[in-house]
C-alpha cells in the first residue's frame, strides 16, 4: 500500500470545498467548504510525513493547521452571528454593504 | 485487510464531503461533516500520526463541528431547512471537475511515489512531536497560542451585546 490513495482523497476533498466556496450561497455553507480545504491540505502533510518516515515536521504542520483552523471557524461563527443579528439573513447575497 | 480498511475510510470521507458539497439542507451538510472528520482522523491514525488523529478528533469533531451545528440552529429557520443551502453559479463546476481529471490522471500515471508503507515501523512520533515543538517550531507555537488568545477575545468582542451605560 502506497500513499497514492491519500492523496488523491485529499485531491477530492480539496476540489470539493472549492466546488462549496464557489456555488454557496449561504455564509455557514461557505464555512464547511473551508473546512474541507484545510482538512485536504494536513493530510497531504501527515502522508508526506508518513512517505519520508522520519520527517515529523509535516505532523507539526498539521497541528498548526488545526489551531488555526479553530480559531478561524470561531472568529467567522462570530461574524456570522452578528450579520445575522442585523440582516436577518446570512445569505451572502444579501449582505451588500460593510455598515448597516 | 490493509486495502479493505482504506478503502473504507476512502468510502466515508469523499461519501461524506460529497453530502457536505451537495445536499441542500444545512443540517444534513453540517452533520455529515462528522464523517469526514472521522475519516480524515482515521487516515492519520493509519498513517502513524495517533496524536494528531485523537487532536482532530477533539478539536473538528468535538469542538468545531459543534459549533457549527449551533450556528446552523440559531441561524437557520426550521420551516425553510430543506432548502437553507441552496448553489449558484454552477458554472464554475466545468474548470473544477477539469481540475480533479487532471490532477487525478496525473497522480496516477506518473508513479512517482511509490515506496511502500507497509514495510515501515510503527513507532509513536509523539515523543519527536513534543521536543520539535520546544526546539526548532518554538516560535510558530508561541504564536500560534498568541493567534487563539486574539481569536477568543475577538469572537467576545464581535458577539457581545452593547450594555447600555446609565447616564
Amino acid at each position: 500500500m502506497t500513499i497514492t490513495p491519500f492523496i488523491i482523497m485529499a485531491v477530492i476533498l480539496f476540489c470539493l470545498g472549492i466546488y462549496i466556496v464557489c456555488t454557496r450561497v449561504n455564509a455557514i455553507g461557505f464555512l464547511l467548504g473551508i473546512e474541507l480545504i484545510l482538512n485536504a491540505a494536513s493530510v497531504n502533510f501527515v502522508a508526506f510525513a508518513r512517505y519520508h518516515e522520519n520527517e515529523i515536521g509535516g505532523q507539526v504542520f498539521t497541528l498548526f493547521i488545526i489551531a488555526l483552523a479553530a480559531c478561524e471557524s470561531v472568529i467567522a461563527l462570530a461574524i456570522v452571528l452578528g450579520v445575522y443579528k442585523n440582516y436577518k439573513s446570512i445569505n451572502t447575497t444579501n449582505i451588500s454593504s460593510m455598515k448597516h | 485487510m490493509e486495502t479493505f480498511i482504506v478503502s473504507v475510510i476512502f468510502i466515508v470521507t469523499v461519501g461524506s464531503a460529497c453530502i457536505v458539497a451537495f445536499s441542500n439542507n444545512l443540517v444534513y451538510s453540517a452533520f455529515a461533516l462528522i464523517g469526514t472528520f472521522l475519516g480524515v482522523a482515521g487516515t492519520f491514525i493509519y498513517l502513524n500520526a495517533t496524536f494528531l488523529g485523537l487532536v482532530q478528533l477533539v478539536v473538528y469533531a468535538g469542538g468545531i463541528l459543534v459549533l457549527i451545528i449551533f450556528a446552523v440552529m440559531l441561524t437557520s429557520k426550521i420551516n425553510e431547512s430543506s432548502r437553507s443551502n441552496p448553489g449558484a453559479n454552477y458554472k464554475a463546476v466545468v474548470p473544477l471537475v477539469l481540475l480533479l481529471v487532471l490532477l487525478v490522471g496525473r497522480i496516477l500515471t506518473r508513479d512517482v511515489w511509490t515506496k511502500d508503507l507497509s514495510g515501515m515501523a510503527h513507532e509513536p512520533t509523539i515523543t519527536a512531536l513534543g521536543n520539535l515543538l520546544l526546539t526548532d517550531y518554538l516560535l510558530p507555537f508561541e504564536l500560534v497560542s498568541v493567534v487563539l488568545l486574539a481569536a477568543m477575545i475577538g469572537a467576545a468582542v464581535i458577539s457581545r451585546r452593547k450594555v447600555k451605560t446609565q447616564e
